[in-house]
């Protein structure tokens, strides 16, 4: 089973309106705003795709959708360039 | 005009000299189908996730170079007959740079009208959600 592999914990933020108590994360990306993910970058997308080296859902990973979106299309582009096993056994 | 990058991975077996001569012999390529490089990196050589052709590692090279889009087809042939080419994508980047571009415009914006609504507490500070509901640019 695909361990749910969290990154570490947020950091406050400091200058927002009135703080809700939150319970979800925000995504990863967004909070390093990060608005490109890219196939070359091998140890970002080694963290999304633990052991089987299949592509962590969205429900495990908390990424929001639109990143989730173009993290699936970089690791698929890396696993074509041999960046990225297909398979792990 | 558009933005490609092209990334390719050379065979193991081939020397550094002959390496830096077959970069040049696809520079020369992008030159004749008419596009203008802008960037070239040689990544290095590096072990591949999995067995290609049997050899389990190869030089990685990098261009970026922009074009009309017409001779992507050509140059995309080209490294596909090239038995020094194991793998090759070229993709296009302008868009996502574009997007890219748009989603940090958009995360200012954001911040911005945040600063705004904290520094007029008085207003608007109490009804905290007021940010989202106009997304208009």
């Amino acid at each position: 089973m695909a361990a749910a592999e969290n990154v570490s914990a947020s950091p406050t933020t400091s200058a927002s309106p009135p703080q809700r108590v939150r319970r979800r994360r925000e995504c990863r990306f967004c909070r390093e705003k990060i608005d490109l993910i890219d196939y070359k970058d091998v140890e970002t997308l080694k963290a999304f795709t633990p052991e089987r080296g299949k592509i962590m859902p969205r429900r495990l990973s908390g990424v929001c959708a639109p990143h989730q979106r173009m993290l699936t299309r970089a690791v698929k582009r890396a696993r074509n360039m041999a960046l990225l096993p297909y398979v792990t056994d | 005009m558009r933005k490609y990058e092209l990334l390719f991975i050379v065979r193991p077996t081939l020397s550094d000299q002959e390496v830096a001569a077959f970069i040049e012999q696809v520079k020369g390529h992008i030159g004749n189908v008419g596009a203008t490089i802008t960037q070239v990196q040689n990544l290095g050589r590096r072990q591949l996730a999995y067995e290609i052709d049997h050899v389990r590692e190869g030089t990685y090279v990098l261009m970026h170079f922009e074009g009309s889009g017409v001779e992507i087809a050509e140059l995309d042939r080209r490294l596909r007959v090239s038995d020094a080419v194991l793998r090759h994508i070229i993709i296009r980047i302008d868009e996502e740079l574009k997007r890219a571009e748009r989603m940090k415009r958009r995360r200012q914006r954001k911040a911005a009208r945040r600063a705004r609504a904290a520094s007029r507490p008085t207003r608007e500070g109490a009804k905290g959600k007021g940010g989202s509901g106009e997304e208009k640019s």
